[in-house]
């Protein structure tokens, strides 16, 4: 399977005419010829097939490099020069450093240069001018620094002192919205009649999408991944999503996240996904991004995060042991 | 599957999401925390287990000292569904294999290491059948 999972088109992928361009806003290379007449399948309850086993890894950094300023789309040339860098880009780990302690991702890892990764122009994943995420308002910069300072220096006093991943609650690819992560961005979309359900492989949570027509749970109940529903305007699954918990604290954002995803199925291998990202507490204006969804094989595994998770325990160790050593001075 | 690339992971930040480790590369959890850069470990050794579990797999092996007595060390290594994907099966690894564990001991002394770099006591690749496994970095 780790061989499909690598083969390279480089060649057949950037001769490819950029026929979605035209239907999407986007500006994608691996757009399949034809693209622009194909209509999606519909599911049995007539509502757009969108279902399947996809990865949303991407090469496109979330926000663009800096130097890169305005400009949100590579020339062709350009795009696969970046590819280049990507790729020859090795880690520079030094024994005895911080750096140097995991393990070697060519060797058993599935992460250094096995996701599959659909080609486009973009510059970074968020769209527009700016290409980056607003600054936070003064009072999310204020609220985010209390928080940080809250916890300095009682990082490891207990589990519940660790990072939300750590716990196994959130990974950052599970969102709304949801981003592409460093390994295994691998997730399934599935359709039932009224929903949709999307389950992310890490660290194992489904999002469950009521498409109809329900309301908005009460505002007073708050939820991790905060409360979806979905509707369809044409081809495109548009799901609404309130009620965050301000721990979630997305990019430093509150309890007044609101957060809007389209998926549209624009080949029979990928769904274009688009979000945009409010919240008039953390910033002054709301800002978008998009990432391809593609096909892999399946299956999903399961990802039981809880069952093994002794490196938690071991980092609470590790810091108990360093304070005794430190009290002996 | 036809118009694929495949390109090394350019890493994403997700603001407060998580706390990341120093680590170059995203981990479940700090490793950096969990195992100590000044305790550098070189240990041959016997599989006794391989533990298939998320988020991170744990080979237990055991190590003959010089003085001939056996210690068990336990080491932590790649997540078994980034392993299945990559031709790892459940026959890879079994009990009675010789390896060879370069890594960092854990922080609390006790007999853990982070499985940095792992092979066979004969050298081999712990993927067998498969040198070339693409990976960037990777031997042909």
């Amino acid at each position: 399977m780790s061989h499909r999972f690598i083969q390279i088109a480089l060649v057949g992928v950037v001769s490819l005419t950029s026929a979605v361009a035209q239907t999407a806003p986007t500006k994608m290379l691996a757009a399949k010829e034809g693209a622009k007449t194909w209509t999606p399948p519909k599911t049995a309850d007539g509502v757009p097939d969108i279902s399947g086993v996809f990865t949303n890894a991407s090469a496109i950094p979330l926000e663009r490099p800096k130097d890169l300023g305005s400009k949100e789309f590579f020339t062709r040339e350009e795009a696969e020069a970046n590819i280049k860098k990507v790729e020859n880009t090795k880690e520079v780990v030094a024994p005895g450093t911080y750096g140097d302690v995991h393990y070697s991702m060519a060797q058993f890892g599935l992460e250094r240069g096995e996701n599959l990764l659909p080609p486009t122009l973009r510059t970074s994943l968020i769209v527009g001018p700016e290409g980056r995420v607003p600054p936070l308002l003064p009072e999310a910069a204020r609220r985010q620094a209390a928080k940080q300072a809250a916890n300095r220096g009682h990082e490891f006093d207990g589990p519940e002192n660790r990072g939300l991943a750590e716990q196994c609650i959130l990974w950052g690819n599970e969102g709304p919205p949801m981003l592409p992560v460093g390994y295994n961005s691998d997730l399934q979309i599935v359709q039932g009649k009224g929903y949709v359900a999307i389950l992310q492989e890490m660290i194992h949570d489904t999002r469950i999408i009521p498409t109809d027509g329900s309301a908005h749970l009460d505002p007073s109940v708050k939820l991790w991944f905060g409360d979806s529903r979905g509707h369809w305007e044409g081809n495109t699954l548009v799901v609404d999503t309130t009620n965050f918990t301000d721990k979630t604290a997305f990019r430093g954002s509150g309890d007044k996240l609101h957060v809007i995803e389209r998926f549209t199925r624009i080949d029979p291998d990928d769904v274009l996904y688009q979000f945009t990202v409010d919240d008039p507490e953390t910033w002054a204006k709301p800002w978008s991004g998009e990432v391809t969804m593609s096909k892999i094989d399946g299956p999903i595994f399961e990802y039981a995060c809880s069952e093994g998770n002794y490196g938690l325990r071991n980092n609470l160790s590790g810091a108990r042991a360093a304070e005794k050593e430190a009290a002996k001075k | 599957m036809t118009k694929r690339l495949h390109v090394a992971v350019a890493t994403l930040g997700f603001g407060a999401l998580l706390t990341l480790a120093a680590a170059p590369l995203f981990a479940h959890h700090s490793f950096a925390a969990e195992f100590d850069p000044a305790k550098p470990v070189k240990l041959k050794g016997t599989v006794t287990e391989m533990e298939w579990i998320n988020p991170h797999s744990w080979i237990h092996i055991d190590v003959k000292g010089p003085d001939g007595k056996v210690t068990s060390w336990m080491v932590e290594g790649g997540s078994p569904n980034a392993l299945l994907r990559r031709g790892f099966t459940k026959d890879a690894l079994p009990a009675g294999a010789e390896v060879i564990v370069e890594g960092y001991q854990a922080k609390d002394g006790s007999n853990r290491a982070n499985g940095r770099d792992i092979t066979f006591a004969d050298g081999k690749k712990l993927f067998l059948g498969s040198n070339n496994t693409g990976a960037p970095g990777d031997e042909k």
